[in-house]
């Protein structure tokens, strides 16, 4: 791990009409970091998430990968525009997404899923994106898969390869927008194994969750949110046992890891 | 019943029906091409966020669908030549009024496939990095499309049946020459069953496919 940041996130607000529900969100990203963002709903974390790759247009503040502002640009003169459509569209592939409702294309196989972005964004040959893309099916354990249509798989597999769609895209960091809420209990192991693999092997990731104890052994530094505020951040084991914050000894009480249960 | 039946005389009259049934198959193919056109110009207007595209198109769709086509047939027939000097044939009035009367439909048709595409796979393509025009192309256009394939075949089944109104401004079709035969051989009964015949010939197999499709679609797709 260095010290620069692969994403610097600065004073990060988004406002739904008169609602503001983030309201300044600062932190920075170093390679191979995996951040947890925790709070109950409504705290704005996942709205924090979905601003980073500009699904939500932010109202205010800035997000930069690798130094390159996000979504925006300011011209010599100084002026701050919106980027267009392509412009978006070619930042976006290099951060990829895990969605909670997996958001799989129907029409296409697991393969298919996995193959579109390489082949559609970045123009790799139908033929090596085959290859790669079994090959990520394989990582996840879902290689006997490739042919089925997404309808014919758990909500597990579903997820697993959603995760291996996002990889495929061969990001510079990964974002988890609370990829094991929608799962049937016993099939959240098996996605948050996934994602701890991935974490191990030095995968960028900024992972929105409920998952105390994958938040415990999979990440580096989590923050907790609260009415769109991080009011607590820091290693896993000082913010969940000894929360500075009140508000976040109260989050907390109720929701000890459990140890193990991500293993 | 002393009727006697006499089907030679659909034999001896085979060229005249058969050019008929000709002009029926480019009436119905015509029109529907067009009306798809339609459909998909008007589609994107009906759901534009601009209150000026917006409001046109669904002022249009709504007044077309509440005219009865007969009198859409009818009315361009006589008041398009006064009101734009357009003077068309009747096959051709009768092409344009179908079409625009099927072209609604299709409109409305498209517009709620494309609705009911979620909006999750829209973002999971612009996640992977993807230009809105490609999410259209790879995403939203074919889930719309296995949405649509039904009330889509429906609608073209409707322009076939809506073809025979041809025959109120003297378009050859089937019903028009088959009416025609009719009287001037006294065998309306062998001749306009022949006419029955033909559209159910022509619409149950494609009904019957539609419905295997739609299952096929449904299950492979979308069941959960």
């Amino acid at each position: 791990m260095t010290d620069t940041p692969l994403l610097a996130v600065e004073d990060l607000r988004k406002s739904f009409g008169s609602l503001e529900v983030l309201k300044g969100a600062s932190f920075t990203v170093r390679p191979s970091e995996v951040i947890g963002l925790l709070g109950r709903s409504g705290s704005g974390k996942s709205t924090l998430l979905r601003c980073l790759n500009m699904l939500e247009t932010p109202t205010g503040g800035r997000v930069l990968l690798d130094g390159e502002e996000i979504g925006f640009k300011t011209d010599p003169s100084g002026r701050r525009r919106a980027l267009s459509g392509a412009e978006v569209a070619r930042q976006r592939a290099r951060m990829s997404m895990v969605f909670q409702q997996f958001n799989l294309w129907p029409h296409r196989t697991a393969l298919g899923n996995v193959i579109e972005g390489p082949i559609q964004v970045l123009g790799v040959p139908p033929e090596q994106a085959r290859t790669e893309g079994l090959a990520l099916l394989d990582r996840v354990g879902l290689l006997a898969k490739a042919d089925v249509h997404p309808i014919r798989l758990s909500g597990g597999q579903q997820q697993r390869v959603a995760i291996a769609r996002a990889l495929a895209m061969r990001p510079k960091i990964m974002l988890f927008d609370e990829p094991t809420s929608a799962l049937d209990p016993e099939l959240v192991a098996e996605v948050l194994q996934v994602m701890l693999d991935l974490a191990k092997t030095g995968t960028t990731m900024v992972v929105v969750t409920h998952e105390m104890a994958f938040a415990r052994d999979a990440c580096d530094t989590v923050m907790l949110l609260e009415s769109g505020e991080i009011i607590e951040r820091g290693p896993p084991d000082q913010v969940m046992s000894r929360p500075s914050d009140e508000r976040a000894r109260q989050f907390f009480g109720g929701r000890r890891p459990n140890a193990g249960a991500a293993a | 019943m002393s009727y006697e039946w006499d089907f030679s005389i659909l034999l001896q009259y085979r060229e005249l029906l058969l050019n008929a049934a000709l002009t029926t198959f480019q009436l119905v193919a015509l029109s529907v091409t067009l009306g798809v056109l339609i459909g998909l110009a008007l589609a994107p207007l009906r759901m534009a966020e601009a209150r000026l595209l917006r409001y046109p198109a669904t002022a249009l769709i709504e007044f077309i669908r509440s005219t009865p086509p007969l009198v859409l047939v009818v009315w361009s027939y006589y008041c398009l030549p006064i009101l734009g000097g357009l003077a068309l044939s009747a096959f051709w009035t009768c092409v344009l009024a179908i079409a625009l009367y099927s072209g609604v439909f299709f409109a409305e048709i498209f517009r709620a496939g494309v609705q009911a595409v979620d909006r999750g796979l829209v973002e999971a393509g612009l996640a992977v990095g993807m230009r809105p025009a490609t999410v259209l192309r790879r995403v939203i256009g074919p889930v719309a499309f296995l949405r649509v394939l039904p009330p889509f075949t429906s609608q073209c089944v409707m322009a076939i049946k809506n073809s025979v109104l041809g025959s109120y401004i003297a378009v050859g079709e089937i019903l028009y020459e088959g009416q025609r035969l009719s009287t001037q051989t006294f065998r309306p009964l062998e001749v306009l069953t022949l006419v029955a015949a033909f559209f159910v010939a022509l619409i149950l197999p494609m009904t019957l496919a539609a419905g295997a499709l739609e299952r096929r679609i449904f299950l492979r797709y979308f069941r959960r």
